[in-house]
């Protein structure tokens, strides 16, 4: 066989083995594009426009990503956004990382109480909010009862500032618990029990064995927590919409809530796009640190 | 606290001093207790709207407050049935998650296995571009995708378009996520099955149905549930692309109760109650799956 | 026929070259054995003539068809996998019969072709159950019967008894002698064992590195090894080598160390006396099998003495570690001698079994 003969069978049987290819990543990849890489790229080209929605798209250059950094509403939906996101972690985490221990070392009933813990993330934002107005309404909430039997004020939990904000904290905590509860309990297992026994021979406290071994041994898996729960948390809206509306006063306007309204408002969406991006160019960064987190994972192991 | 010693399991020595014995049941105890005292919090919300669901609005706002109601009324449901679209929107989330879910895996899994056991030009750029758009919020991605269905209502008769099932499905069919799962378990099955099926003769589509399906039914349960779950709460999506009363899914359609119906709690708390019934027995009946979903969606990489 | 011809082939993966330009005929029915250490591209040919690895240039054929470009299944080639590869979840009776199927046989055909199989490879009575409820050697066999369904003209066997414990493996060995008896058809054997080869081979093609370095029948290969590497590689224990220089003293030739004078006998031997004269008063290494070396008197012409080092029995045979200046010398022989350490003999051996190996490995015959 010639050399000449021996390229072109080569890519003959080359191409051949390509076509099934196109067959099982077609149909994914035209998804993809479709509905995810163009909106991206769209949505860059759309922050330096305005309109678009209920009204045709004009070219406005930079102008919209200056309003961005001047505009109050922003500004006030980026601090609620942070301020949500701070307590809702720290919280979430704190007591999802106690009770994983509690969980751990305490075995009995243990399925009843993981099924328990876990059923409120199956209700979705929006039922959850329902019950939550139930719970805390003015009149007829079982919380403010509970504070008139007890003697004390009635609280307006959801028309007052920053109650509001807080409560909405405690929905998404009340949410999120179960979910974290057996993420960082699964965390916990995976700890290998030889280090804990050899400095349990060593004579070391449990709090001690904890500081020492349990902490480091999971803190990759704890910061990569906190990356995806940051993602995920800074997109809080749906509670808002359901509860209070971004209200009372711009309250519990988060950023997400910010370009929801933006979106469809006259003359306006532009901020909105400009959000928008900022927001994904956040998501792209935070991601490159979980995978970060990732790669320095692995390289543990 | 460190984990794994049951209380039970550390002897000290023959004879334990008795408050020793005390100290350790009153831990335990406390553990218990807080245990409980959380899954009483996590569940307790949901059963507190069962009354309200079967109270007119006259005894719901009645002092001292009727827990459980001296007549079931029934009227809220009968509302919800009759003079709401309740029943269309629990067909159309149906309709809406289960085609997600289906046409999630299917695509996930085609993917995932030609991310996994072919080879082609490109193939890792095109995986790590995939991967990089793994948590781009739908909130960052709003418009453009709003723009692109209702740009789509032209092209495709009508089929994707806003307040059309293909608008509503299709573009939360996108799943970097479940191609990565897919992936990672089609390449847990050793390569040698896959050599071997060549050998006889296997296309890769042969493979591919014959092979490699069969072997990774629990991830298809795991991812399946996942997506259902994901899609089943989804809220911003079908908000922002749904307008008419008739393509709504029950998250939007129950948030709408609110602000036709102010006064009537009684409909909306109906309502929650009647949309967590289906989602806890399905729990209730999968938890093993549910629970192992949860976990991959976050910690599976 | 459906002779197995390689063409100069070559494998590379980036710059390295698994397979270096290696050539063979393999006639029809032969049992040829691809021996080497692990890394040495015995596993790479085996999976470039199935067709699961690309050729990077040469060819390869089968019959009078150039395959490279060909799939795996046209080329009508099966393979047995070191791990047998059965599908865990089909049942015996279905992994054997899933190459039938896939050629779309009908039901009927296939039933009683895989029954045949099975008959001959005696697993019959498995056919229902399970890759996981089987040994380790019922699974070979069924990995085996799925080759044998597709009456190929050739098998390729990627060390397929590696997985299997020593007693299993010996009566594994017969049985797939036995099988290549009955059969007939061409087959290619990949291992590292070098005993396996000796034994089930028709031929050896020893590999290093991607290059072949001889291809002969088993006694060839032993006998008349043609480089160091094969010398050491074949026979348990391995041939001893011993490093001294070669000394032409009038017309006699004489290897010799600061310990030693050993004659050699360039008649007797066959050695190549332009290869001699290439060597004169250079570095080579002498070789003689630990079984060609005797214990001798001091009446003996040209003998070797030392000092016994180590005495090892094992049962049927006694090997004498005998150090000479810092070399040191095995040399098998029957239990009944009475040896113990510390006690000076001197050993001899026939020209016919003495090889001269150059510097550069090659032997000094050829």
């Amino acid at each position: 066989m010639t050399e000449e003969e021996f390229r072109r069978q080569k890519r003959r049987y080359q191409a051949r083995r390509l076509i099934p290819v196109f067959g099982f990543l077609g149909p994914f990849f035209l998804l993809w594009v479709v509905f995810l890489a163009v909106p991206v790229v769209w949505s860059v080209w759309l922050s330096f426009n305005n309109g678009g929605i209920v009204e045709p798209a004009r070219f406005v250059g930079v102008t919209n990503w200056t309003r961005a950094f001047q505009d109050d509403e922003l500004r006030k939906s980026l601090i609620n956004t942070v301020w949500y996101v701070v307590i809702a972690i720290t919280v979430v985490f704190g007591l999802a990382i106690v009770l994983a221990l509690l969980l751990q070392r305490y075995r009995r009933w243990s399925n009843f109480f993981k099924l328990g813990l876990y059923i409120p993330v199956l209700v979705s934002p929006i039922m959850a909010g329902m019950i939550f107005f139930f719970l805390t309404h003015y009149d007829m909430g079982v919380l403010n009862l509970l504070l008139q039997q007890l003697g004390l004020e009635r609280m307006n939990f959801l028309g007052d500032n920053p109650n509001a904000l807080l409560t909405i904290s405690a929905l998404e905590i009340w949410r999120g618990l179960g979910f974290w509860v057996l993420f960082f309990l699964a965390g916990l297992e995976n700890v290998p029990q030889d280090l804990l026994d050899a400095a349990r021979v060593d004579g070391a406290k449990p709090f001690r064995r904890f500081r020492k071994i349990t902490i480091p041994v999971m803190r990759p898996l704890i910061l990569f927590a906190l990356v995806i729960a940051l993602i995920f948390n800074f997109q809080l809206f749906d509670s808002v919409q359901v509860l209070t509306k971004g209200g009372p006063v711009l309250g519990t306007s988060t950023v997400v809530w910010f370009i929801y309204r933006r979106m469809f408002a006259f003359q306006d969406s532009g901020l909105a796009y400009a959000t928008s991006v900022a927001l994904l160019l956040l998501v792209l960064c935070l991601t490159i640190v979980a995978y970060g987190v990732l790669g320095k994972k692995v390289r543990q192991k | 606290m460190d984990g794994m010693t049951q209380p039970q399991d550390v002897a000290l020595n023959d004879r334990e001093p008795k408050w020793q014995i005390a100290r350790r049941s009153f831990q335990a105890g406390s553990a218990y207790s807080v245990l409980a005292l959380f899954v009483f919090v996590a569940v307790g919300p949901i059963i507190y709207i069962i009354s309200p669901a079967f109270r007119d609005s006259k005894s719901l706002f009645s002092y001292p407050p009727q827990w459980i109601p001296d007549r079931w009324f029934t009227g809220n449901f009968t509302f919800l049935f009759s003079e709401t679209h309740y029943l269309r929107w629990a067909v159309n989330t149906l309709i809406f998650a289960t085609a997600v879910t289906l046409i999630s895996l299917v695509i996930d899994t085609l993917a995932g296995y030609a991310f996994a056991r072919m080879t082609f030009p490109g193939k890792r750029v095109l995986f790590s571009l995939i991967l990089a758009t793994l948590m781009i919020p739908m909130a960052a991605i709003l418009a453009p995708t709003y723009l692109l269905v209702r740009f789509l209502d032209g092209w495709t008769f009508g089929l994707i378009g806003t307040d059309t099932y293909g608008g509503l499905i299709l573009p939360m069919t996108v799943s970097p996520l479940g191609v990565f799962m897919m992936r990672q378990f089609i390449e847990t099955i050793p390569v040698g099955l896959y050599e071997a099926a060549r050998m006889d003769g296997a296309s890769e589509w042969r493979i591919f149905r014959k092979i490699v399906l069969p072997l990774i039914k629990p991830a298809l349960v795991v991812l399946g549930i996942f997506v259902f779950m994901m899609q089943w709460s989804n809220f911003l999506w079908p908000l922002v692309v749904t307008s008419r009363d008739e393509f709504r899914v029950l998250n939007v359609g129950v948030s709408t109760l609110q602000g036709q119906f102010v006064t009537n709690w009684g409909v909306i708390a109906a309502a929650t109650l009647l949309t967590l019934i289906p989602v806890t027995i399905v729990f209730l009946f999968f938890q093993r799956w549910f629970v192992q979903a949860s976990i991959a969606g976050a910690l599976k990489e | 026929m459906s002779e197995i011809e390689l063409r100069q082939l070559t494998k590379k993966f980036g710059n390295y070259a698994a397979v270096n330009n290696v050539s063979m005929k393999i006639p029809e029915g032969e049992f040829l054995v691809l021996l080497g250490p692990s890394g040495c591209g015995k596993s790479t040919i085996l999976r470039l003539i199935a067709g699961l690895e690309e050729v990077s240039s040469g060819e390869i054929k089968i019959g009078d068809r150039i395959v490279n470009f060909v799939d795996p299944v046209k080329r009508n080639v099966a393979m047995v996998f070191q791990n047998y590869a059965l599908y865990p979840h089909m049942s015996v009776f279905k992994n054997i019969a899933f190459p039938l199927e896939t050629a779309k046989l009908p039901k009927s055909e296939v039933e009683v072709a895989v029954r045949d199989a099975a008959r001959m490879l005696e697993i019959e009575s498995l056919l229902d159950r399970l890759p996981a409820q089987l040994s380790g050697g019922q699974r070979q066999r069924v990995a085996l019967a799925r080759a044998i369904v597709r009456h190929p003209v050739a098998f390729l066997m990627d060390e397929p008894l590696s997985n299997l414990d020593a007693q299993l493996r010996q009566q594994t060995r017969l049985e797939l002698m036995s099988l290549h008896q009955r059969l007939g058809i061409t087959t290619l054997y990949v291992t590292h064992d070098q005993v396996e080869a000796l034994t089930m081979g028709d031929r050896i093609a020893v590999m290093r590195e991607g290059i072949m370095q001889q291809l002969g029948s088993p006694s060839d290969l032993y006998r008349f090894p043609v480089n160091t590497f094969v010398a050491s590689f074949m026979g348990s224990p391995p041939m001893n080598l011993l490093n001294g220089t070669l000394q032409k003293i009038s017309n006699d030739w004489e290897f010799s160390t600061e310990q030693i004078h050993f004659g050699i006998d360039r008649n007797k031997s066959g050695f190549v006396s332009s290869n001699l004269e290439a060597h004169a008063s250079r570095a080579v290494q002498l070789g003689v099998r630990p079984e060609d070396f005797f214990f001798v008197g001091s009446e003996f012409d040209n003998a070797i003495s030392g000092v016994i080092k180590f005495v090892e029995l094992t049962g049927a045979d006694q090997f004498i570690s005998v150090e000479v200046g810092s070399q040191i010398i095995v040399v098998r022989t029957t239990p009944s001698e009475e040896m113990s350490v510390g006690r000076r003999v001197a050993i001899g051996t026939n020209p016919a079994d003495v090889h001269l190996f150059g510097e550069d490995g090659m032997n000094l015959r050829i």
